[in-house]
């Protein structure tokens, strides 16, 4: 009876299982409900509109900079355009009419030459082969 | 060179007139200009015909007698290169024999020996 009684009475002792996992905590569903709440658990308005701004801003920044590289060449293009403009307006200032016309006159002269050099063969008779020879002799020496 | 007369040389050169000998040895061969004196030279050999080879050859101080040296020497390899050299033969062998200037002949002498080798 003894024995009974024994075993009756560790059978009432409540054994803890080593393994039993312990229930959660509740999560307050509620904040208000005491507990301290974490800073970060409400977004401030104000922050979304910062991160809103920040993206229409580096939006921008990246679109301006792809802008950049296309307007790039056109920048040099008009740099060339300008340069060109400003050397041909400076050689109108320093070359004057007379210039010009020497210019010119030595580019007809060369022209003429060039055309004479252009005609000279064997067709030409000799008579005129003798007076080109002539005539260059005597513009050799008027050079000289 | 003056560009030039050096095409009026050429043209010269190419024509079948005899009267281009004459303009050749006239305004050419006379010039105080070496170099025009050395196409001309040049060119009269390449004519090959009597007049104009007798003008480089019994002439003295023109073609193969001419005083400076690269003219004589480009008048003489001008000759060299001639392929028919019967004409030339000719005119050096009645310089060697009739020609009054020791020179000219000593000059055509070698000429004709050179065309030996």
């Amino acid at each position: 009876m003894a024995t009974i009684d024994k075993i009756s009475a560790i059978l009432n002792t409540k054994i803890e299982i080593p393994f039993k996992v312990k229930a959660r905590e509740s999560i307050h569903t509620n904040p208000f409900a005491g507990s301290i709440l974490p800073a970060d658990i409400f977004e401030g308005t104000q922050l979304k509109s910062q991160n809103k701004a920040k993206m229409i801003m580096s939006a921008i920044a990246g679109s301006f900079s792809k802008f950049s590289k296309i307007v790039e060449p056109v920048a040099a293009f008009c740099n060339k355009v300008k340069e060109n403009v400003s050397s041909a307006w400076n050689y109108a200032k320093t070359t004057t009419l007379s210039d010009l016309g020497n210019s010119v006159v030595e580019k007809i002269s060369t022209i003429r030459k060039n055309a004479e050099m252009n005609k000279i063969s064997e067709k030409m008779s000799v008579s005129e082969l003798e007076t080109a020879w002539l005539n260059e002799l005597k513009t050799m020496e008027a050079a000289a | 060179m003056n560009k030039k007369i050096s095409q009026i040389i050429d043209a010269l050169t190419m024509h079948q007139d005899n009267d281009s000998i004459r303009v050749l040895e006239t305004l050419g061969t006379n010039s105080s200009d070496n170099d025009i004196r050395e196409k001309t030279s040049r060119a009269l050999v390449k004519k090959n015909v009597h007049d104009s080879l007798k003008v480089v050859i019994i002439n003295e101080g023109k073609g193969i007698n001419d005083l400076s040296p690269v003219v004589a020497m480009s008048t003489i390899n001008e000759i060299l290169a001639l392929k028919d050299k019967t004409e030339v033969l000719h005119i050096l062998e009645d310089t060697i024999n009739m020609h009054s200037s020791e020179t000219v002949r000593e000059n055509a002498a070698s000429v004709k020996s050179l065309l030996a080798l």
